[in-house]
């Protein structure tokens, strides 16, 4: 039987044409089982799924976890409190204190909301809430911007009573610097700007010290932005910075900036400047330049406020220079004690040049050379010294160098190289003249002929104090209790015993220039006959042996060719007493006004009133151990 | 109805199934509270910890403000004005008295 349909009787049922997917491939689909396809299309799925799931998991991990974090946790960062500054009595010259700062969050304020809000800032701050709303606009896009800064306690507390959402504004706690004592000592402390940044005086210098390290907080956030919690275990908590004790000593800087003051005022000058050293130690008991600023409100400073005279200012020294030019002549043998000296009766022919003196004299002794201050006797004694000998002795002095003291800006000062100097040097050096120096340098040289040949380096670093964080709060307030007797306790005793108490940072390093017996000379004789007989009269103290020179540099014309005959820049620095230098003060004052801009006559009277005050001060400081003795 | 009497044995470990059932229900429901009881303490103490550093914090202000003003008020520019001022104004009744 054959079942097979013959063509002349076609099939009855003929096949219906395929309908399925495979159709062209022509797989029929009753061959193809359905769950097979199913688990392919499952399968493809899952491989799909697989492959996508690695991509996330292994390629992009690092992406997606650095965006969760991101979206999750938030970091704010915890400002460190800066050190105290002390003065070397432990009266408080530079604090910090927390003050409220106002932010909005512009991004989440409703723009019909806006006008509203700056209405009531505007209201509460006293300020003008147009500006406030242009302010709004203009950072809409942002999350977080500064509407005042450092508020005082009434706007804070009216902020608060607004009641503001927390969403749109808050109160963020920031650090503010505090200079109790007002402008005193303004450019040796210098400030901290809005950013808690040093700026200007021992505040840049010391700034690493000061500032200490600021810490960080962590936290979770949900979707809304809301603090979940606090990681404790990975916030980095803010060390705060060291505290300083300076060497200032707040009285003898009050009465220096007096001083200066008066000759301000007394002599219309452009400018001044004034420092107290002890020579002994190289300790500064006070620095101040004029004009001042108040840095509690840096924002009223003009330009020329900042600008310190003693360390950042350098002029040609003149006769203050010529008591280190006698004493190194007498070290080297080149001129003796006794030596005599013409002086030409005011006319001196030196080369090509020819020299004059203010007044005519004839023979001087070396004591009378300093005392009358002529400028022929040294350009005699500079005759023997030659050059090389000039050159070697103000770099020995410190001349051409900084003398590293704690601010910055300090000027290293001009001095040319000796194979520049002429035959012209020879007469123009040991008058002051052909190379600049600061008034700090000037002291410092002088601290070496006070304290009997040593250079020592004036430094404003007393000590360190210990890290105020570092102690539990129990201890930190017994110490901040015990600080005060001890530092005044200590501070007695290191005022009379120069360096006992010195901390290591600032170790006295100590080099000889001169001899003893020389540098007493030049001190106990020429200089403090210039104060009884000479130019420095007027700082002469009845009963205290009060040393000193005076100076007058005639000043560059502003053109910058040739000297100037009405702009000086008059100087003196004076000490005492001359048995035991305990204190050497200069007072510089720039283009002083009136007929008479001599040193002696506009400087002088500020040092001896300086020196009357703490010389006093100390006799009285000393009186109690009379009677033990 | 069907009655289905169990053996005393099957009795026996059925009441010793439960008792276990119900020991380690018992069981984990200690565990969870004590982890609850001891997260509450640990909550408390943090909090605690962070309202003394905020103490802490607002003490130092209060001391640095307190420091600051007694600086103020003892700072020589002011004491040394104040008693120039009373010398000034004693001055005049003493040169009175020694005329």
């Amino acid at each position: 039987m054959n079942s097979s349909p013959s063509p002349s009787n076609p099939p009855s049922n003929p096949p219906s044409p395929p309908s399925c997917a495979f159709a062209f491939l022509g797989i029929r689909w009753s061959k193809v089982p359905r769950v097979l396809i199913l688990h392919g299309i499952v399968a493809g799925l899952m491989a799909a799924l697989c492959i996508r799931l690695f991509c996330l998991q292994v390629y992009a991990r690092q992406t997606f976890i650095s965006k969760a974090l991101r979206q999750q946790m938030s970091e704010e960062g915890i400002r460190s409190r800066p050190g105290d500054l002390f003065d070397r009595q432990g009266r408080l010259l530079a604090t910090t204190i927390s003050v409220p700062s106002l932010y909005v969050n512009p991004a989440a304020i409703p723009e019909s909301d806006r006008p509203h809000l700056a209405i009531q800032l505007g209201a509460v701050l006293n300020q003008s809430s147009e500006a406030l709303l242009k302010k709004f606009e203009e950072h809409a896009h942002r999350q977080f911007l500064w509407v005042r800064r450092r508020l005082t306690d009434e706007e804070a507390a009216a902020v608060r009573e607004l009641k503001l959402s927390t969403r749109q504004a808050g109160l963020r706690r920031e650090f503010q610097r505090v200079y109790p004592q007002g402008t005193l000592a303004a450019h040796v402390l210098g400030l901290r700007n809005i950013d808690g940044l040093g700026r200007g005086g021992v505040e840049e210098h010391f700034d690493s010290i000061l500032r200490g390290q600021d810490g960080i907080r962590r936290f979770v956030r949900d979707a809304r932005g809301y603090v979940l919690d606090v990681l404790e275990e990975v916030t980095q908590p803010p060390v705060d910075g060291h505290s300083l004790t300076l060497t200032i000593d707040l009285v003898v800087q009050m009465q220096l900036e007096r001083q200066l003051d008066a000759a301000m005022e007394n002599h219309h000058a452009k400018g001044a400047c004034g420092i107290a050293i002890d020579p002994q130690t190289g300790e500064i008991l006070a620095l101040a330049s004029r004009p001042t600023f108040d840095p509690n409100r840096p924002e009223r400073a003009r330009p020329e406020d900042w600008k310190n005279l003693a360390t950042a200012a350098a002029f040609e020294p003149g006769s203050t220079f010529k008591p280190m030019v006698v004493a190194w002549g007498l070290e080297r043998n080149l001129i003796q004690r006794d030596d005599q000296f013409d002086c030409e009766q005011g006319t001196y022919r030196m080369g090509s040049r020819v020299l004059h003196d203010h007044h005519p004299y004839g023979v001087l002794s070396l004591t009378d050379v300093l005392v009358k201050s002529s400028n022929i006797g040294m350009a005699k004694i500079g005759e023997r010294l030659t050059n090389r000998e000039l050159n070697e002795l103000a770099r020995s002095f410190g001349f051409g160098t900084r003398t590293g003291i704690e601010l910055p800006g300090e000027l290293s000062g001009f001095l040319r190289p000796l194979k520049e100097w002429t035959s012209y040097s020879t007469g123009s050096i040991p008058m002051g003249h052909e190379f600049t120096a600061t008034p700090i340098q000037i002291l410092a040289a002088y601290a070496i002929l006070a304290n009997g040949g040593e250079r020592i380096a004036p430094h404003l670093l007393l000590r360190k104090t210990a890290d105020s964080m570092s102690a539990s709060p129990l201890d930190q307030l017994g110490r901040s209790c015990g600080r005060e007797e001890r530092l005044s306790l200590n501070e007695t005793l290191s005022f009379h015993e120069p360096g006992r108490h010195r901390h290591d940072e600032t170790a006295l390093v100590k080099s000889r220039i001169l001899e003893k017996e020389t540098a007493d000379w030049v001190v106990s004789t020429p200089l403090v006959e210039v104060v009884r007989r000479g130019t420095g009269r007027q700082a002469n103290l009845p009963g205290l042996a009060v040393f000193g020179k005076t100076g007058t540099a005639q000043k560059l014309h502003e053109s910058g060719s040739g000297y100037s005959s009405s702009r000086h820049y008059s100087s003196f620095i004076g000490g005492g007493t001359a048995e035991n230098p305990r204190l050497v003060v200069l007072i510089s004052v720039d283009e002083p006004q009136g007929t008479d801009q001599f040193g002696g006559s506009v400087a002088a009277p500020y040092v001896a009133e300086v020196l009357k005050q703490h010389l006093d001060t100390r006799q009285t400081q000393s009186l109690p151990e009379k009677p033990a003795r | 109805m069907i009655v289905i009497s169990l053996p005393p044995a099957a009795k026996l470990s059925c009441g010793v199934m439960f008792f276990r059932f119900s020991a380690a229900i018992g069981l984990m429901t200690a565990i969870s509270l004590a982890a609850v009881a001891i997260e509450k303490q640990n909550l408390s103490l943090r909090r605690a910890i962070s309202l003394q550093h905020y103490q802490l914090e607002v003490l130092q202000e209060q001391k640095c403000r307190q420091v600051l003003e007694t600086q103020r008020l003892s700072s020589p520019v002011r004491l040394l004005d104040q008693v120039q001022k009373e010398t000034t104004v004693d001055v005049p009744s003493r040169s009175t008295q020694s005329r």
